[in-house]
């Protein structure tokens, strides 16, 4: 029997199974790809940390006035600690790491595992974006105010500890709900909640924000709003840096370590509780109990099966969708986020950002994002989130382009049902509306159609993604993703194009825009018989693979 | 058992009981997938759980193997009680589940080195061992490929390969041979053989009668999550039985009477 490995043997090659796991996550780029994503993602970090810099030591108002420059700091701290603990929640992460399955023959506790996997995610290049982030805002603190520096740097790793080892615990809580059997319960009690809380609850006051903006002096009241919001925000969290950094410079080394420490003991609580999530998860319940296989509803009914194919084919899928934790990971985000936004003034920023029509423009960004995650995971991977339901399907003697249109038709239902419950909640909101309602109304089924059609073929064309599998959790290939986001930004193109051939008349942007829907519908109808001749190209292919299986 | 004489056999084996199951059970919701199951299997012994589909085969295997917690009852292997987060078990024990769930994104030889580093051998007995192994399994030609473009049964013999790389004292497979071609079953079948006889416990899972019937000394059946009979193989074959004929008998034959669809049968189509 050969004897137990080092604790620091297995972190090595755990830190290395992470890093090569990671690298070839984007397999079809390859190594230039990947550099080149890991360049233009470290250029607009250092653009940003230039920004926060300029921004702390340049512009007069946080220069000279202590209270705009600790608000400041405490806002950029909260925002970028909100940002970083929110990311593998909204980048919709799942991967091979965030399961204890595939380690579950080796003789490696789970906590060690878990701990490993953090300290990675520490140093991961998915991380290394909000570094020169966090240094901009050392750099920036230390430029203006002074202070020692390694208090500096204490109270900044201490913060990106608590980031990392909360964004762990986010995605992990996240990954426990959308893979629990009530988990449209649970959506719906946190939307009833959140809504509750954005209801019952006075958003964050801006107007303080949006005057100063506007180059009103700060009244006596303006400057009480600020010094609140301040407080509040170095109370929370993210914003114990700002406290950390605050006393780092005015030599109060004991208030900086106690800010320091706390944050290491808030990230500590959160990798706990993290770590039980993912031990949850991975074996389902208390313990180690796996989640059993999730039965086939009881409530199926021959009825449910008559009707024409085509439906039949839609409806199949549709439950397969919303029966993907990740799907319903995906479906949830932006109504987190939108809920979110309300309660923390960004509704109001919009309005005084965008005036009369802030309604459909803040519908039509989260419909933008909603549109690039759910065509970017799903719609390139068509093949991919259900493997053995393909392979049955694929095997049936059915029309290929009505198999395409059943799927595609489930995937718009999905992706509409969530645009129009985006578009309820905007809207229920004092003051939206207005003729500008046309733009998201016309240019989110225009950019759905061609998305559809561009992911039948995508997802086609990379017959890797066929799975046999479901507990594959491959991502999409990065290229196709790439592709469908580029497709997404023509799409933004041609109807930024038409606002200004519009030239600033909602009317007159109307009458532009109304075609696109038919448009893009169009193109999804004529791609479908040569994306049908595609796949059974493929069906040919996959029938040969199974035979030599 | 071909093979059985080259190895040495791990002392003290065929002494004591290698798994040992009190009462267990296991309820998913208001099923029962497994009912006080007491199973007993001495060291050193190839052992088969048959049983048809869905008759609790997996859902025991994951209990022993520490992947699902038992509702009921106690799990000791080689005379300590199961902790599925103690290392000790994972360093005794080898698993190839049903679905092996490997890296995808790593190639078989890496796959293969990774798992033979966690159970700490040194780089260059892991490295052996692998090339050992993928040759044994037959994988040598595609060492290099990504898991992710292997098929359904190069993963099974990839996953056999993994856990065997430790020589473990303790082996579970969930239906081994499920997808593996025919030579390479042989291939598995000897090594299995070999393993057993230098003292390894093998618990084996399977549907397939005759797999059981050639590979195993003990057998168990398992019907409805109950272990509803069990018998030596050799005392089968003295009495002139075969397991077709007591597996009938425990879990019950198809009817005689069995009438086909008339459509079947070419009327009416």
């Amino acid at each position: 029997m050969s004897p137990a490995p080092g604790r620091l043997e297995t972190a090595g090659l755990l830190l290395r199974l992470r890093f090569t796991l990671f690298l070839r996550g984007r397999r079809g780029r390859g190594w230039l790809g990947a550099g080149l994503a890991a360049l233009l993602a470290l250029a607009l970090s250092l653009l940003l940390a230039a920004a926060v810099y300029q921004l702390l030591t340049r512009v007069p108002g946080i220069r000279t006035e202590p209270l705009w420059t600790a608000f400041s700091l405490a806002l950029l701290s909260f925002l970028l600690g909100v940002f970083w603990i929110l990311w593998p929640v909204v980048a919709a992460h799942i991967d091979e790491s965030s399961e204890l399955r595939r380690f579950q023959p080796f003789p490696v506790r789970p906590g060690r595992l878990y701990l490993v996997h953090t300290l990675v995610a520490l140093v991961e290049p998915a991380a290394l974006f909000f570094y020169p982030l966090l240094a901009g805002l050392g750099l920036g603190v230390y430029t203006l105010l002074g202070g020692t520096a390694p208090l500096l740097v204490v109270c900044l790793l201490a913060f990106a500890w608590m980031n990392v080892a909360g964004g762990r615990f986010m995605q992990n809580l996240f990954l426990n709900l959308m893979s629990s059997r009530r988990s449209g319960e649970m959506l719906a009690g946190g939307f009833l909640l959140l809504l509750g809380l954005a209801a019952l609850l006075p958003p964050v006051d801006v107007s303080w924000l949006t005057d100063r903006l506007q180059g009103i002096s700060s009244s006596p009241r303006d400057l009480n709003l600020l010094l609140h919001t301040t407080r509040a925000l170095a109370r929370t969290p993210p914003g114990w840096l700002a406290v950390g950094l605050t006393a780092a410079a005015a030599g109060l080394t004991g208030r900086a370590l106690a800010a320091a420490a706390l944050m290491v003991v808030a990230g500590a609580l959160a990798w706990v509780l993290g770590l039980l999530l993912l031990k949850r998860y991975s074996r389902g319940g208390r313990g180690w109990q796996l989640l059993p296989a999730r039965r086939p509803s009881t409530r199926l009914r021959p009825g449910r099966f008559a009707g024409p194919i085509t439906l039949l084919l839609m409806r199949l899928e549709l439950g397969r969708l919303l029966g993907n934790p990740k799907a319903r990971l995906t479906f949830a985000v932006p109504f987190f986020l939108l809920i979110l936004l309300k309660i923390l003034g960004g509704v109001e920023l919009a309005r005084y950002l965008w005036g009369s029509s802030w309604a459909a423009l803040l519908w039509t960004v989260l419909g933008a994002y909603q549109l690039a995650v759910f065509a970017g995971q799903f719609l390139v991977n068509g093949f991919g989130y259900d493997g053995p339901a393909v392979r049955l399907l694929l095997l049936q003697p059915l029309p290929l382009r009505r198999w395409l249109c059943g799927r595609n038709l489930a995937q718009a239902a999905f992706a509409l049902l969530q645009f129009a419950g985006l578009g309820i909640l905007v809207l229920l909101m004092p003051g939206a509306g207005g003729r500008a309602l046309v733009l998201p109304l016309a240019g989110f089924p225009f950019a759905l159609f061609l998305c559809l059609a561009a992911g039948n073929r995508l997802s086609i064309l990379h017959p890797r993604r066929f799975h046999f599998d479901l507990s594959r959790r491959d991502r999409p290939p990065a290229g196709a993703s790439a592709a469908m986001l580029a497709l997404l930004a023509g799409c933004g193109l041609v109807v930024a194009a038409m606002l200004v051939l519009a030239g600033g008349s909602w009317t007159r942007a109307g009458l532009l825009l109304a075609p696109l829907p038919v448009l893009g519908l169009g193109l999804w109808l004529a791609s479908l018989p040569a994306s049908a001749r595609l796949l059974h190209r493929q069906r040919e292919r996959l029938l040969h693979e199974l035979v030599s299986d | 058992m071909t093979g059985a004489s080259a190895c040495a056999r791990i002392p003290g084996t065929m002494t004591e009981l290698a798994i040992s199951t009190s009462n267990l059970g296991k309820n998913f919701g208001r099923r029962r997938a497994v009912q006080q199951l007491g199973l007993r299997v001495a060291a050193g012994t190839f052992y088969g759980l048959v049983g048809p589909n869905g008759a609790g085969k997996t859902t025991t295997i994951g209990m022993l193997t520490g992947v699902l917690r038992p509702s009921s009852g106690q799990v000791h292997l080689l005379g300590r009680p199961l902790d599925p987060d103690d290392p000790w078990f994972k360093r005794q024990t080898g698993v190839v589940a049903e679905q092996p769930a490997l890296f995808s994104r790593l190639r078989g030889q890496e796959q293969l080195m990774l798992s033979a580093r966690l159970f700490g051998l040194p780089a260059d007995e892991a490295a052996r061992r692998t090339r050992q192994l993928l040759q044994l399994v037959g994988l040598e030609a595609d060492a290099r490929t990504l898991v992710a473009d292997y098929s359904r049964g190069m993963r099974k013999k990839l996953a056999m390969a993994c856990a065997l790389v430790h020589a473990p004292r303790l082996l579970f497979l969930d239906e081994p041979f499920e997808g593996v071609d025919a030579l390479s079953s042989q291939t598995l079948r000897r090594v299995l053989g070999a393993l057993c006889g230098r003292g390894a416990t093998v618990l084996l899972t399977t549907h397939i009668l005759e797999v059981a019937e050639k590979l195993c000394q003990r057998v168990g059946i398992i019907a409805a999550g109950r272990l509803v009979a069990e018998h030596d193989m050799a005392e089968l074959r003295a009495r002139g039985s075969s397991l077709q004929q007591e597996f009938v008998r425990a879990v019950g034959a198809e009817p005689d009477d069995l009438e086909l669809p008339a459509w079947l049968c070419g009327e009416n189509r």
